[in-house]
C-alpha cells in the first residue's frame, strides 16, 4: 500500500520528531527492562555473602511474629511477603512513606536486612519510578513511542518485507543506521508495538481510563467499578486493636484447598494490628498459562471475603492475566525471558540508530547547535546507561556488606556513573571516540563484577541464579567490548557524508514522494546505487 | 523547497496540539462509547472499551495530523466527541442496567 505524498511526509515527520523526543528515556527503559525481566533472581544474586537457597518454602507465620517482635508490624500500614522460589522477602510500609525490606537467611533462618537493591532498583528503573513522577513520564514516553511505530509502519508499509532484510554494514553511516533502524524495527515490531501499548495502560491507566470510566460507566459508583474488574475493596482501618494475630500459614493453608495447584508469589497484611486487618494472597496456577489468583481472608477467622481466579473469571479478568502476563513474560520459563531481553536490547540499538538517522539526514555537519546537543546526549546515554549499571553491578560486589544504608549508596554509584557519562561528551567534544571508550570501560567493568563474583563464591557456579547471572554478565561484557572497540577502531559519528544528495535508500524514497511521481522503489534503487558509489568503504554486498 | 514542502504540509503549533492532547478526549470518549454500546456482554464491552483508549489515542492523533489546519483539526475532534457522546448518551438511555462483572 503506497500513501499519497502528503500524507506520507507527514507521517515521516510525526515519525522522526516522536523517535528523538522520547528516545533516550525509552533506551534507558527498555535497557533497563532486559534486567528487570530478571530483577528478583538479581536481588538474590545481589545479596552479599547469601547462603545457598533454602529446600522448602520457609513457614511465614515465624516470620511474620519477628517482625511484629522486633519491627512493630503491628503499627504499620501493611506488611508484604514476596515469596520467590524458597527465599522469602518482607516489605513493612508506613507510618507515612517509611519502608523497610527484609530477606529470609536460610543459615539464621531468620528476617535479616535487605543489604542490596539490584534487582529492584534496575526494575524500578524500566518504568523511571526512581525520578520523581517518572511513572507518568515513562506512561507517556510510551505513547509516543507507539505512535512513532505505528508512522513507522504506515510510511514503511509499501516495502516492509525488503526493509525487514536490507542490511548494508559496509556503507555510509547514513544508510547502514537507516538499514539497521528498519532491519531491528520490523524484527521487533510486534513486542515494541504490545510493549508500547501495555506500558501506557500500566502507566497512565490507572490516572486517566480508571477515573473517567468510573465517572461515566459506572455513574461514580467505585464499588460497582471495583467489582466489574475482579479488584477486592478493603475495609478502612477500625482503629479498634485486633484481639489475636494473623496466622499466615493458616490462610495459605486454606488458599490452596480453595485453589488446588495455586502457587502463592505474594502474601499482603493490611492494617495488621487492626480488627479490620484483611490479608490478601496473589498467586499463580503454573499449570495454566497467564493466570492470576487473588483471594482476600479476613484475618482474625481466614474466611474469605474476596476471590478471583483468572481462569474462571469473566472476560475482563482472562484478558488482563493475558495482556500482563505478555508484559511480565509470564510464560515459557527463562527461554522467553531471555528472549524478551534480546529484543528489549535490540529496541535499545533501533533508537540509538533513529537519532542517528536523524542527525545524519537532517545536519550532516552538525552545524545546528540543537543537533550537536542531542549527539552529545545520545552519545552520554547511550554509552552512559551500560557504563552506570556496569559500574552498579561492580559496587554491589566491592562494597563491605556491613556499610550502613549499602543499597543507597549502590544506587549513588549508578547515577554519579550516568552523570559522568552524559558530561563526558560535552567535555571531550570527540563523540565517537568517547562513545568507544565509555562502552570499552563498561565492558571492562561488566568483566570485573563477574570475578569478583567468580573470587568470592566457593565453589563456583554453585547454584542456577549464579550460572545465569555470569552468563549474562559475561554476553554484557562481551557485547560492550566489541561495540566498543568497533567504535573506537572503524566507525564513525561525526564524519560526514559526502555532500551528495541522495546517498541513501531513505532519501531517495523521500524524495520521489516529494516530487509526487510514480517509481520511489526505482528511485530508492538508484539512490542505492548511488549511495554505493559514492561511500568511502566499497561494499561487496549487492547492491539490490 | 523545503518553505514550498512546509507550506504544503502546513505544520502548525495548534494542529499539532490538537493532534496530541486534543485527542485525548476524544479517545477517552471513544472507549466510553465502545463500552456502553457493543451489542456483546457487559464485562466483554468493558474490557473492549478500556482497552481500545490508547490505541483511539493513535488513530486519532494520526488523523489529526493529516488535517490541513488546525481549525479543520480542532473542529473534527469535536465533531468525534460530540459523536461518541451521542452513542453513549443513547445507549445508556436505550439498554438496562449492565451487570458489570459477567
Amino acid at each position: 500500500m503506497k500513501l499519497h505524498r502528503r500524507t506520507f511526509q507527514i507521517f515521516w515527520d510525526v515519525h522522526a520528531w516522536a523517535g528523538v523526543l522520547a528516545a533516550l528515556l525509552l533506551y534507558l527503559m527498555f535497557f533497563a527492562a532486559a534486567f528487570a525481566l530478571f530483577h528478583s533472581e538479581l536481588d538474590e544474586w545481589a545479596e552479599p555473602r547469601s547462603a545457598p537457597a533454602a529446600q522448602a518454602l520457609p513457614r511465614l507465620q515465624p516470620l511474620f511474629l519477628q517482625l511484629v517482635r522486633e519491627q512493630h508490624a503491628l503499627e504499620r500500614t501493611s506488611v508484604g511477603f514476596s515469596i520467590h522460589d524458597t527465599t522469602p522477602t518482607a516489605q513493612l510500609r508506613g507510618p507515612g512513606r517509611e519502608e523497610r525490606e527484609f530477606r529470609y537467611a536460610p543459615r539464621s533462618q531468620r528476617l535479616e536486612p535487605l543489604r542490596s537493591k539490584l534487582g529492584s532498583f534496575l526494575y524500578e528503573l524500566h518504568f523511571l519510578d526512581p525520578i520523581p513522577y517518572g511513572i507518568y513520564v515513562a506512561g507517556v514516553a510510551a505513547l509516543v513511542l507507539f505512535l512513532a511505530l505505528v508512522t513507522g509502519v504506515l510510511i514503511h508499509l509499501k516495502d516492509l518485507i525488503r526493509q525487514w532484510f536490507q542490511f548494508r554494514p559496509a556503507h555510509a553511516t547514513r544508510t547502514w543506521s537507516s538499514d539497521m533502524h528498519k532491519v531491528l524495527g520490523v524484527f521487533g515490531l510486534p513486542f515494541q508495538l504490545f510493549y508500547a501499548w501495555s506500558g501506557a495502560v500500566l502507566c497512565l491507566a490507572y490516572v486517566t481510563v480508571q477515573p473517567v470510566f468510573v465517572a461515566a460507566v459506572f455513574r461514580g459508583d467505585i464499588a460497582s467499578a471495583n467489582a466489574a474488574r475482579g479488584d477486592s475493596e478493603e475495609p478502612p482501618a477500625t482503629g479498634k486493636r485486633a484481639s489475636e494475630l494473623p496466622d499466615l500459614d493458616r490462610v495459605l493453608g486454606k488458599l490452596r484447598a480453595l485453589v488446588p495447584g495455586v502457587s502463592p508469589e505474594y502474601v499482603a497484611i493490611q492494617n495488621p494490628g487492626d480488627e479490620a486487618c484483611v490479608v490478601t494472597v496473589y498467586g499463580t496456577q503454573p499449570q495454566l498459562a497467564f493466570s492470576n489468583v487473588e483471594v482476600s481472608f479476613h484475618a482474625k477467622d481466614a474466611r474469605v471475603l474476596h476471590s478471583s481466579v483468572s481462569s474462571s473469571g469473566a472476560a475482563l479478568q482472562r484478558f488482563e492475566a493475558w495482556f500482563y502476563g505478555l508484559h511480565y513474560a509470564q510464560f515459557g520459563g527463562y527461554g522467553v525471558k531471555w528472549l524478551y531481553a534480546l529484543l528489549a536490547l535490540g529496541t535499545c540499538a533501533v533508537i540509538v540508530t533513529g537519532n542517528l538517522v536523524w542527525l545524519e539526514r537532517r545536519d550532516r555537519t552538525r552545524s545546528r547547535p540543537g543537533n550537536r546537543l542531542l549527539q552529545r546526549l545520545t552519545v552520554g546515554f547511550c554509552s552512559g546507561v551500560p557504563l552506570a549499571v556496569a559500574a552498579l553491578f561492580v559496587a554491589n560486589r566491592c562494597l563491605p556488606a556491613e556499610l550502613s544504608r549499602r543499597a543507597s549508596v549502590e544506587q549513588a554509584v549508578f547515577w554519579f556513573g550516568l552523570t559522568a557519562a552524559l558530561i563526558w561528551p560535552f567535555w571531550a567534544r570527540t563523540d565517537r571516540r568517547v562513545a568507544g571508550q565509555q562502552l570499552v570501560l563498561a565492558g571492562a567493568l561488566f568483566a570485573s563484577a563477574l570475578f569478583v563474583d567468580l573470587s568470592l563464591r566457593q565453589p563456583f557456579f554453585a547454584d542456577s541464579v549464579q550460572r545465569g547471572v555470569a552468563c549474562g554478565l559475561s554476553l554484557l561484557a562481551v557485547s560492550c567490548l566489541a561495540a566498543g572497540t568497533r567504535l573506537l577502531r572503524v566507525g564513525s559519528l561525526q564524519r560526514p557524508s559526502k555532500p551528495n544528495a541522495a546517498t541513501s535508500a531513505d532519501s531517495g524514497t523521500l524524495n520521489a514522494y516529494r516530487r509526487g511521481r510514480k517509481g520511489a522503489n526505482r528511485d530508492a534503487t538508484e539512490a542505492t546505487a548511488d549511495a554505493a558509489k559514492s561511500a568511502p568503504i566499497r561494499s561487496k554486498a549487492p547492491v539490490s | 523547497m523545503n518553505s514550498r514542502r512546509d507550506d504544503e504540509l502546513n505544520h502548525s503549533t495548534a494542529r499539532t496540539l490538537a493532534a496530541t492532547l486534543g485527542a485525548i478526549p476524544v479517545a477517552l470518549g471513544v472507549g466510553i462509547a465502545l463500552t456502553l454500546a457493543l451489542p456483546l456482554s457487559a464485562n466483554l464491552r468493558l474490557t473492549i472499551g478500556s482497552y481500545a483508549v490508547f490505541p483511539s489515542w493513535i488513530v486519532a492523533s494520526c488523523c489529526t495530523f493529516l488535517a490541513t489546519n488546525a481549525r479543520r483539526a480542532w473542529l473534527s475532534l469535536f465533531a468525534l466527541l460530540a459523536l461518541s457522546a451521542l452513542i453513549s448518551m443513547a445507549a445508556l438511555a436505550l439498554r438496562a442496567p449492565a451487570t458489570w462483572a459477567r
